[in-house]
Formats: structure tokens, C-alpha cells, sequence
């Protein structure tokens, strides 16, 4: 069998076993859920000189993403750090696995979580009919990608579940803060912040998607951005565990 | 030549951890690599292993050099961790099974080391549940798996109670017998004196001195012999001196003697003897 696939196994096994991890899932399949008993639509969020707040969009972001947050800020680092934690890391480090093949095990893990608690997320959320295209989708895959190899270069920092559990929530915030805002009342100036973002590019198609609105020329010049974010981050994170490997 | 390193060195910044250190295992040898905490015996094994990339020098396993291609040794070595490294929320059976898709090593292997290190019985229970030396039997079994021709022990014995203790020791001769070269690393010199064909101590990086327990003792222990007299007193003499052979000789003579110990020297006294301080654990 390939290694990815053993090693995501492996961590599959462990990770549902891990009450932990299934606790914060849960909270997020909460989230989920309460969106369905909030109504957006009653309240002013936004002040007339702002652009108007396109709550369909908010509900299906949060609805979608909220349990890529969870799985970044928790279930992926924690994998990785627990590997550290308990000395395993250096089993795997004189086996016939590559660094590589540990990372890409655990990603694939990080993934299918991102997918199935989205897909659960949107359920919950009573969004499941509402936003679904061929865009909408290839954004949420993209996601998933991003949100795992954001959890796993935090990793690359972290020696302990402590220091994992503490910090790795910071980057997770600034991707959401990526996702939501364009759907949120935001000045000029950090709106634009925000539009560097690599989530936002999903979030616009999102929006695009659900409004009808999205074109092809929107959904290439997005997913190349996205695409190049994905792959910056999954290449640095490979040069730090290579570089701290074997020193 | 199993083992085999050449000026092979490691320095972590300012600290030299391990300096020029010269080795040459043969194989099927117990090989003892002893000295206190802290002295270089785990950062050794982690650079013939390749967890470590070594700062100068060169070292070979079964003639591969271990700094070219790490990954093309695996299949060569097994490592025997100090700290039982197992993925605790997973059964016993369940972690050998991981290491055996690593190793592409058939499942039947897995039954036969479970029934040989006397864990059948537990296969499927989580390890968070097993004690510390059915954790280090699982560990053992997990580095056997795919049978490596060298086997690295880093303090195998350490903390465990005396039963499981000896019964790791019986397992390390037996894979002796079975023609695995053995590197092991302990600060129990009794452990090593039962078990080790060879042994080097290492000091601060460095190795203090190396041979067969039983020429180290001769090299480096003091022959002396301790009497008990009728009288009921009682004395320790020298073999190498004349005065004390004279001596030995008179109370012979006069039938004094009680009993004659031999009071042959440990590796422990070689160390000391050879370091100029006892061994810390």
C-alpha cells in the first residue's frame, strides 16, 4: 500500500479514538447547527456609506469553513505535534518513510475531516441546497487544502500539544477573517488587507457562485491565486521539517 | 564489518557531543557502547541510524554509508528506542501492523513476534493500558519486524522491573544466535559484562577506551585476593605484590587460612578506574 495511505490510517485510527478532537468536531457541528436557529436578516449590521452585507453568503461561509477552522487550529497540528510529543516521529524518521509521506498522510487526513465536517456543517446548517455549483465546490476543495497545510506548517513550530493548542488558532483566525469579511462591513483600508488573504479568493467565488454571478475568467484568476498559496505553503512547510530532520 | 565509523563527530553549536569516535563492529557481535547520561551514547545511535546528520567523519552500516542515502538503511537496521515510542491509542496489534505496511512485511510475522515476546494475550488491548516493560517488549517486537541485520538497543533494561529485565536480556542472546549484530547502549555494567563480546565506554564524547569485558578487567583491575584467617580476621592482598605473596604464603604455611576470595575486578571498577569517577545513571 502506498505510505501516504498507511501513515493516513494510522492517523485516522488515532484520531477518532482522540475524545479531544472529536470534542472540538463537535463544537463545530454545533456552530453549524445554531446557524440554522439564527435569523441574519432581522438588525442593521452595516451603516449606509458601507456596502450592503450579503448574509446568504455569511450563513454558507460559515456553514462551510467553520469546521476547516477546527480541523487547522486542532486535528491537523495536533497530529503532527503528538508525533513529536511521543518520540514517534523519530520511529518514522528511520523507517522507510519520507518526511513527505508523513506530511502528505496526515494532509490527506486533515482533508477528508475538512470535507466531511463541511459537508455534515452544511446539513446542519440547513445550507445544503443553497449554494452548490461546480465553482462553490472547487472552492470548498481548495479550502480544505489550504486550512490542512495551514494546520501543518503551524506544526512545524510546535514541540508540545500546549504550545500547539495556544498559538495555532492565530493563523486559522487571519484565513476565516479571510473568508468572512468580504461578506462583512469593512472599510476601505482593511478591506483591501483583507483581499490578500488567500481565503477571500474563495470567498468572492463564493459569493459569485451564489449570486449566479461567477464567470470562468473569475473562477481561473482565483483558483491560480489560490492554487499558488496552497502551494507556497505545502513547499515551506516540507523545507522546515527537512531542514530541522536530521539536525 | 557491520558497523563501521571513521573520525565520526557531532557538535550541537559550541557543544561537542561526540568527537572523532572510531568503531568497527563485526557481525553477529554484542557490541556495548557504555557511559553516564549525557555522554554521547544516544547521539551516536542517532547518527548511525540517520535520525542525525553527523557534523565530520563517516560511518558505514553493512558497508552503506549512512550519510549518502539514510532511507536505503531502513530496511537494514532496527532501533530500540529508550523512551517506548508507540502510538498509545492504538493496540498492540495495531501498531505492529502500521510498522509492518512502513516495512512491507506480510501480517503472519506480527502473530509470531506477539507469541515471542509473550503478548498474544494483549494483541488488541490499547497500549495506553500495557506497563512500562510490556510497552519496551512491543517496542522490541516492532524493531525485529522486519528482521534488520543490525539491531540498535539504547538503554533497553532502563526502568524496568528485574523480571522483565532479564528477559530482555535472554532475548538479546538469542538474536545473537540468530546472527544480528547488536549495538547497545546501558550505564548497568553488570548488563553489559553478561551480555556484551565487546565494549567501549564513552566520555564526554569520547571513547575513554574499548576490548572484551574480560581484557579490560585483566588491563585495567587490580588481582586481589581477600582472606579470612582462623583467627577471625580478615584481610585484602595484592597478587602483584611480593610483600603480600610472602605474606599469603606464611598464612598458608601455618594452616591459617579460613577461605581465599578472588576479588576480580567489575567493569565498573574499569570505568572508574578508566574514567576516574563512577558511572551516572
Amino acid at each position: 500500500m502506498n505510505l501516504w495511505l498507511v501513515i493516513a490510517r494510522k492517523d485516522l485510527l488515532q484520531a477518532v479514538r482522540n475524545r479531544y478532537l472529536i470534542g472540538v468536531l463537535i463544537i463545530s457541528l454545533l456552530i453549524s447547527a445554531g446557524l440554522r436557529v439564527i435569523d441574519f436578516d432581522t438588525g442593521t449590521l452595516a451603516s449606509n456609506e458601507l456596502p450592503p452585507v450579503d448574509f446568504q453568503a455569511l450563513k454558507f461561509s460559515i456553514a462551510v469553513f467553520s469546521p476547516f477552522a477546527i480541523v487547522c487550529a486542532f486535528v491537523v497540528p495536533l497530529m503532527m505535534v503528538e508525533e513529536k510529543e511521543r518520540q514517534t516521529l523519530r520511529f518514522l524518521q528511520i523507517s522507510p518513510a519520507t518526511i513527505v509521506d508523513v506530511l502528505a498522510g496526515k494532509a490527506l487526513v486533515g482533508i477528508v475531516f475538512c470535507l466531511a465536517m463541511s459537508g455534515m456543517g452544511l446539513i446542519f446548517s440547513g445550507e445544503a441546497s443553497s449554494g452548490l455549483s461546480a465553482a462553490s465546490l472547487a472552492m470548498v476543495a481548495l479550502g480544505s487544502i489550504l486550512f490542512t497545510g495551514v494546520g501543518l506548517l503551524s506544526s512545524a513550530f510546535f514541540q508540545t500539544s500546549l504550545q500547539a493548542n495556544t498559538w495555532a488558532g492565530i493563523p486559522v483566525m487571519v484565513l476565516f477573517f479571510g473568508l468572512i469579511g468580504e461578506v462583512l462591513p469593512l472599510g476601505s483600508g482593511l478591506a483591501n488587507l483583507v483581499k490578500l488573504i488567500p481565503a477571500h479568493s474563495a470567498s468572492v467565488l463564493l459569493r459569485a457562485s451564489l449570486n449566479g454571478s461567477a464567470t470562468v475568467e473569475d473562477f481561473a484568476i482565483h483558483v491560480i491565486y489560490f492554487g499558488a498559496w496552497i502551494a507556497a505553503i505545502y513547499a515551506l512547510t516540507i523545507w522546515l521539517y527537512q531542514r530541522s530532520d536530521h539536525d | 564489518m557491520a558497523i563501521e565509523t571513521r573520525k565520526l563527530s557531532k557538535s550541537f553549536g559550541e557543544l561537542r557531543a561526540v568527537q572523532e569516535l572510531d568503531l568497527a563492529i563485526e557481525e553477529g557481535e554484542i557490541f556495548g557502547f557504555l557511559g553516564s547520561n549525557g555522554a554521547g551514547k544516544t547521539t551516536t545511535i542517532s547518527m548511525l541510524t540517520g535520525q542525525l546528520r553527523p557534523s565530520a567523519g563517516a560511518a558505514w552500516i553493512m558497508g552503506q554509508d549512512v550519510t549518502v542515502d539514510y532511507k536505503s538503511l531502513s530496511h537494514l537496521i532496527g532501533v530500540v528506542f529508550e523512551f517506548p515510542n508507540l502510538y498509545l491509542r492504538l493496540s498492540a496489534y495495531q501498531n505492529l501492523y502500521f510498522a509492518a505496511q512502513l516495512y512491507d512485511v506480510p501480517g503472519t510475522r506480527i502473530d509470531e513476534l506477539l507469541e515471542r515476546m509473550g503478548l498474544t494475550d494483549r494483541a488488541h488491548d490499547s497500549v495506553y493500558e500495557f506497563s512500562s516493560g510490556m510497552k519496551q517488549k512491543l517496542v522490541i517486537a516492532r524493531a525485529l519486524l522486519h528482521q534488520p541485520r543490525v539491531l540498535f538497543l539504547d538503554e533497553p533494561t532502563s526502568g524496568l522491573d528485574p523480571t522483565f529485565a532479564r528477559g530482555i536480556r535472554e532475548l538479546v542472546r538469542s538474536l545473537r544466535e540468530d546472527g544480528t549484530t547488536i549495538f547497545l547502549t546501558t550505564h548497568y555494567m553488570d548488563e553489559a559484562e553478561q551480555l556484551c563480546d565487546r565494549v567501549a565506554f564513552i566520555e564526554q564524547g569520547e571513547i575513554a577506551c574499548q576490548g572484551a569485558p574480560s581484557e579490560l578487567k585483566r588491563e585495567f583491575g587490580k588481582p586481589l585476593i581477600k582472606v579470612e584467617l582462623r583467627d577471625g580476621k580478615a584481610a585484602t592482598l595484592s597478587l602483584e605484590s611480593d610483600k603480600d605473596r610472602r605474606q599469603l604464603a606464611v598464612w598458608s604455611e601455618a594452616n591459617a587460612l579460613l577461605s581465599v576470595h578472588s576479588q576480580e575486578a567489575s567493569l565498573e571498577d574499569v570505568f572508574v578506574e578508566v574514567v576516574g569517577r563512577p558511572i551516572e545513571a
